[in-house]
């Protein structure tokens, strides 16, 4: 897989099938959860938005510790495949990040009755979201793609600190958010027939996510080794 | 029908639910499409430069 061209001709015979499964699983969370799980007791049916709330955050979370230790391979390696993942990766996680502060926001607004307070888990979810954007804008201000890499490696390794301040931001803090959904060490407080389609959700996401970071990391190939012979050779047949 | 209405509307909570629905997919379907265009575009460059 450290291989360009085997990881470009890998990626084109996969990526349908990458995304139909995604696809397929993500349209059996969302239609059994948004379509036929019961309403909740307190909050009704806006409860709903927690399909795409929860995974999203989940989402967010976990690509910036898959950048971390891509970041930590790149660094350490010099596998200039892991750079290319962390450029990548940083994209889609901006993206859940943006969607898990849209979607909280306007989930509560019907809740908290505000869309927005500076709340713990808000505010570092937040800080999250800046730290994606900071290391996109790092990237594409330096041209050398070798030492780009290396600058976004070291910023996701020190920024992957946030991630415990969020998921512990319940606990540390007075918040006006519930605490986690997931827990390791508990049982969910969640009836399985709300709960189990949150699962099949979160694989959805990982899926998704895996599906997209393949695709970009495909174009990203594409683009820094445009002026390789293999590249050249793929386009002259 | 009834099933129907209701999944849409839902009590009042519809606009909320389904406007988180619709932001997911408009910037999932982004996430998607761009770099499939960049793929393209790239592709077509390449293929220009071969022919020159």
């Amino acid at each position: 897989m450290g291989s360009t061209p085997y990881f470009y001709r890998w990626s084109s015979s996969a990526l349908p099938w990458l995304f139909l499964i995604s696809f397929l699983v993500l349209v059996w969370g969302l239609v059994w959860g948004i379509g036929y799980s019961p309403s909740d007791y307190k909050q009704g049916d806006v409860y709903r938005i927690i399909y795409i709330h929860v995974p999203s955050a989940i989402l967010s979370q976990s690509i910036f510790i898959f950048m971390a230790v891509c970041g930590f391979i790149n660094l350490i390696w010099r596998a200039k495949i892991a750079g290319m993942l962390i450029k990548s990766a940083c994209n889609i996680g901006a993206t859940f990040a943006f969607l898990v502060l849209i979607t909280g926001s306007i989930w509560g607004k019907p809740t908290w009755g505000t869309w927005w307070v500076w709340d713990a888990r808000l505010t570092s979810t937040l800080i999250l979201f800046f730290i994606y954007l900071a290391i996109i804008g790092l990237h594409s201000s330096i041209d050398n793609k070798v030492k780009a890499d290396r600058a976004v490696s070291i910023l996701s390794i020190v920024g992957v600190g946030i991630i415990p301040i969020i998921k512990k931001s319940v606990d540390w803090w007075q918040t006006l958010h519930q605490p986690s959904t997931f827990k390791l060490t508990e049982s969910p407080s969640m009836s399985p027939e709300m709960y189990l389609p949150l699962l099949v959700c979160v694989l959805g996401f990982y899926f998704m996510f895996f599906s997209i970071l393949i695709l970009q990391l495909k174009a990203e190939v594409l683009i820094r080794e445009r002026e390789k012979n293999w590249v050249r050779n793929l386009f002259n047949t | 029908m009834e099933y129907l209405r209701e999944l849409i509307f839902m009590d009042g909570s519809g606009l909320y639910v389904w406007s988180c629905f619709f932001i997911f997919i408009a910037l999932i379907s982004l996430n998607i499409s761009l770099p499939f265009i960049l793929i393209k575009k790239v592709s077509k460059e390449i293929k220009i430069k071969n022919r020159s």
